[in-house]
């Protein structure tokens, strides 16, 4: 039998209330950072923000650990709001990346305002309430990210924390490569980990080759063994066996899925739905204005979780197409999905997406 | 200081250093926020800030830096009822010049068709954002430009004066969908400019005002592995002197800065690597001064050629394909200097 527990537990919010401790021995003082790539929330409302341009990963110690009663309110014009409130116009702030923390059900979101060059963090209770989260004087640990020759970070594209280890989908501004960071629990203070090299099959290529970043990740458990899962660019779903992360290896990937070239993964989460077990992925669609698949260039992918299991990897992995029909019933287009920019999935019946045009809103799973 | 005075209120709005605003004599139920003006709207929602009151003085911090070339509207309200505000402008930096194009790599008249990336050097930080895939264009000899042909993930350096551009790997790789549907993004034997729109902006806004060009002719793809063997090393004319590798190729002279590295008996030696217009020589220099004996040239596996080849790998390879041996990733040579 296949079990999925990290994704299943998910479901349940009780993987984020874990047994074991995320964070040993917390720093207490100011967090600084230069940039926020990625945000995410490992067990115990403990939120990972990954920080490339200075080598850097911290957990922070939100003390968010409420569990939710309310549903989250959508809010027409968001961007438009929260860049009002970072005292800038919409077009000078990005959002950068959003997540919501699995307890409390409140939104962190990470943006960036082009005009003073700087990051802000703000939470976005339930309500609609906007908060700056305080990065001065709190518990966290700083993770360093190696700087050698060898491997430097520059940039950190996803996390997940899975097997109580962090695990970081890494690259340098400088190498078209495939760097997987991994460090560990309980995470220590100034106490770093790995960066590993990693292979993967790419579908469409039909060949092995390294020279490919991953996009998005999750962590995935098929008897008993974990998994990470990652979305590249043109789309193959790989998964990668967490126990072959170890010193001197080189990581090999087994090729799952192929999405169809053209397209970015942006985001990724798993859920269930009606007892079974799904993936969403949603991607930018650069091919858009020569082949579009929906009316924007931003397009969501649901597959089922039984493909990451499929006894046909690599050469012979399921592909969505074949020639421009679909291939099987088992990955759709969300077409409720079309248009969005950023996602996170809020709870077993529903995702908090950003819109193209600005807004936060709630969208049901497909 | 700024003052202001609302008619009919004795209450003064003051800036302070770090952008606070202030109010003396404030009364108790008095509140204070932050807003950005933009002309034609409502008022906005407050800026975040914290408040603090340190006796009759009411004081208002904004969370994160303000905007440079905004106008903001402190308020102070009684119950409500507006009491005293005031308008500040957040200066610009002075003396701001048009973002400036000061290098492009490769620097060289001729590229490979299979070309992996650009380096791009600016004189002063630019503005991030994914409007720059729009902005910069790769164009060919009829003037038109070449469809959607980078990889649209930002690579900035941390002053975010050097911005590494991708040509998307999709449309390199042999057999790959993407190419296969909309075909290489260079072709061999051709003219080519790289174009950058005087749109391109600097963090506070200022466009670079005029277009920017670089012209490249491309040649044959290069699918082969670095080959050390084809490489030379030219000692130092003298114990302060550079050491040159020739190398048959252009090299990426950032990997090369990091990726040539040499051992004097086993151990690594501080070195600073200085790259020439064709990247195809690299003089070497030792902090501590050359000196006579043997010496191991190691390039490892991570140095590329303009075409993403390594020594290990051809960019466009297939791991599973036994014929594909890595080659030597280290050459030795020794130094006899005058003493």
């Amino acid at each position: 039998m296949k079990l999925a527990l990290p994704l299943l537990s998910l479901f349940l919010g009780l993987s984020y209330l874990s047994a074991t401790e995320v964070i040993r021995e917390a720093h207490t003082g100011d967090v600084e950072l230069n940039r926020i790539q990625v945000i995410h929330f490992a067990p115990d409302g403990v939120l990972l923000i990954a920080d490339g341009t200075k080598s850097q990963i911290f957990a922070v110690e939100t003390g968010d650990t409420t569990a939710a009663t309310t549903r989250f309110q959508p809010i027409p014009g968001f961007q438009k709001e929260l860049a009002s409130k970072m005292g800038v116009g919409e077009n000078d702030l990005d959002i950068i990346d959003m997540e919501v923390n699995p307890i409390s059900k409140n939104l962190y979101v990470a943006c960036f305002n082009q005009k003073t060059r700087t990051p802000g963090l703000i939470r976005i209770d339930r309500d609609g309430t906007m908060t700056p989260v305080t990065l001065k004087g709190v518990k966290h640990v700083r993770i360093p990210l190696p700087k050698g020759e060898k491997a430097p970070v520059s940039v950190i594209t996803d996390m997940v924390w899975i097997d109580n280890r962090l695990i970081a989908a890494a690259r340098c501004n400088e190498e078209f490569a495939s760097k997987i960071f991994s460090v560990d629990g309980p995470l220590q203070h100034e106490k770093g980990g790995q960066v590993y090299s990693a292979e993967t099959f790419h579908v469409a290529h039909n060949r092995w080759e390294t020279k490919a970043p991953m996009s998005v990740m999750i962590p995935y458990e098929e008897d008993g063994k974990h998994y990470i899962v990652g979305a590249f660019s043109c789309t193959p779903v790989v998964k990668y066996p967490i126990d072959a992360i170890k010193p001197g290896a080189v990581i090999k990937g087994i090729s799952m899925i192929e999405l169809g070239s053209g397209n970015r993964p942006l985001d990724m989460f798993g859920y269930s739905t009606e007892g079974k077990s799904k993936v969403l992925t949603n991607t930018f669609r650069f091919h858009h204005e020569k082949r579009p698949y929906g009316p924007s260039p931003h397009l969501a992918f649901r597959f089922d979780q039984e493909l990451l299991s499929a006894p046909e990897v690599n050469d012979k992995a399921v592909r969505r197409l074949k020639g421009n029909t679909p291939a099987t019933e088992q990955i759709q287009i969300a077409e409720t999905y079309h248009g969005v920019v950023k996602m996170s999935r809020l709870d077993d019946e529903s995702a908090l997406a950003l819109s193209e045009t600005g807004d936060l809103v709630t969208i049901a799973l497909p | 200081m700024i003052l202001a005075l609302l008619a009919g209120s004795a209450l003064l709005i003051e800036t302070g250093a770090g952008s606070t605003f202030s109010v003396a004599d404030a009364p108790e139920n008095a509140e204070i926020s932050l807003h950005r003006i933009v002309v034609e709207e409502d008022r906005l929602p407050s800026v975040f800030s914290t408040v603090e009151r340190k006796g009759s003085r009411l004081i208002l911090r904004p969370t994160y830096p303000l905007s440079p070339g905004e106008t903001y509207l402190a308020r102070v309200t009684v119950e409500d009822e507006l009491v005293a505000s005031l308008e500040y402008r957040h200066k610009p930096p002075e003396n701001q010049a048009p973002p400036k194009v000061i290098k492009i790599y490769p620097g060289t008249e001729t590229v490979p068709a299979n070309l992996l990336k650009f380096y791009i050097e600016f004189y002063q930080p630019i503005r991030e954002g994914r409007e720059i895939f729009e902005q910069i264009h790769i164009v060919d000899e009829s003037g038109k430009a070449v469809h959607d042909p980078w990889r649209r993930q930002e690579l900035w350096s941390n002053n975010n004066r050097r911005l590494t551009l991708w040509i998307h790997p999709g449309r390199i790789k042999q057999g790959v969908n993407l190419r296969e549907e909309l075909g290489p993004v260079l072709l061999p034997g051709k003219h080519y400019h790289l174009l950058i729109d005087e749109s391109l902006q600097n963090p506070a806004g200022l466009k670079m005002g005029t277009p920017f060009r670089h012209s490249f002719r491309t040649t044959d793809e290069r699918r082969q592995r670095i080959d050390l063997a084809q490489w030379k090393i030219l000692p130092p004319s003298e114990k302060g002197g550079s050491l040159t590798i020739q190398t048959n190729r252009a090299i990426d002279p950032f990997l090369a800065e990091r990726y040539l590295r040499i051992q004097r008996e086993g151990k690594l030696i501080e070195t600073t690597v200085k790259a020439d217009r064709s990247q195809t020589r690299f003089e070497l220099y030792h902090t501590e001064g050359w000196a006579s004996g043997n010496y191991t040239l190691q390039v490892g596996e991570f140095l590329e050629d303009l075409a993403g080849n390594t020594t290990r790998r051809v960019f466009d390879t297939d791991l599973s394909n036994p014929d594909q041996k890595p080659g030597p990733e280290s050459k030795s040579f020794s130094l006899d200097l005058p003493e």
